[in-house]
């Protein structure tokens, strides 16, 4: 015969009870809260990434722009200078015009004596 | 949806899954909690959150053991979490009121029916160590330090559990036959 503790076990394990309606929705909204965050969470994560990437991008452009002297010797950054400064009015575009040949010519002269 | 999809679909977080496990579970875990906390309400309250973390920490349940087994232990957690909170089990070991041959055992049957109704009228000491020994398995020395308590403590809780068990059964029986 089965001793009182084992049967107790048995039965216990039988044990079901219903819960009221309300508690499915106290978890189902705490798990939306909890998934909205989540979320927001990962989309500013991926925000961060991106900012980080392009970063790490725009140095290793500038560096490799900035270690390759035939760009210089070519005008390359003189002519985006110009580039960048012609929206301005037409008597300050003369101006940087003439500044920017002025710059690329130091440039230029820097480029052959680095050589 | 058998176990696994069950396991699966609550680690990606979709709500079918969500409640297809709470529409399969609830009834079993609820009925674990209430053998530790008398009160309806708060029942629920430790439920809830059991539940919130079952299926919010799914991802961490390895699919060696026994889901069922992993969910019960997270309830009963969750149960005796509260019960420190709430009642602050400073348990004594109470043994003026121990004697020679309490051990003995309890000669009534009894049904799963019956059970709520009974464990209900111990005080919660008694109720909380005799679930956890008869019931979930534990040690005295497991017990002891789950609840802050000598090991001492622990077990004359249980004896004092059972004679009062004893007791209780006997009085029912008795007004059944009355009745």
């Amino acid at each position: 015969m089965k001793g009182f503790d084992q049967t107790f076990r048995e039965e216990a394990q039988k044990v079901r009870a219903t819960p009221s309606a309300s508690a499915w929705k106290r978890i189902e909204s705490r798990l939306e809260t909890t998934r909205a965050r989540r979320s927001a969470h990962r989309s500013r994560l991926l925000g961060y990434a991106a900012g980080l990437i392009l970063l790490i991008g725009l140095t290793i452009g500038g560096l490799y722009m900035l270690n390759q002297p035939e760009l210089i010797q070519r005008g390359a950054y003189s002519a985006s200078i110009t580039d960048l400064e012609a929206p301005a009015t037409s008597g300050q575009s003369i101006y940087s015009v003439e500044k920017a040949r002025a710059l690329s010519s130091v440039m230029i002269a820097y480029g052959h004596d680095s050589q | 949806m058998t176990e696994q999809e069950l396991i699966r679909g609550c680690k990606r977080q979709d709500p079918l899954a969500q409640r297809a496990l709470y529409d399969q579970y609830s009834s079993l875990l609820f009925g674990i909690v209430r053998r530790y906390v008398r009160h309806q309400e708060d029942a629920e309250d430790v439920f809830v959150e059991g539940m919130f973390k079952i299926l919010t920490r799914i991802a961490s349940f390895r699919e060696e053991g026994s889901f069922e087994g992993w969910m019960k232990r997270i309830m009963v957690n969750e149960a005796l979490m509260f019960l420190r909170k709430k009642n602050n089990l400073r348990l004594v070991a109470d043994v003026s009121e121990l004697q020679i041959g309490d051990e003995t055992s309890i000669e009534h049957q009894i049904h799963a029916d019956e059970i709520l109704a009974l464990v209900d009228q111990l005080p919660t000491g008694y109720r909380t160590v005799f679930n956890m020994y008869v019931v979930e398995g534990y040690k005295h020395r497991e017990i002891a330090e789950a609840l802050d308590i000598s090991i001492n403590t622990s077990k004359s809780q249980l004896i004092l559990a059972k004679k009062r068990m004893r007791e209780l059964l006997k009085k029912n029986r008795f007004h059944k036959t009355a009745s």
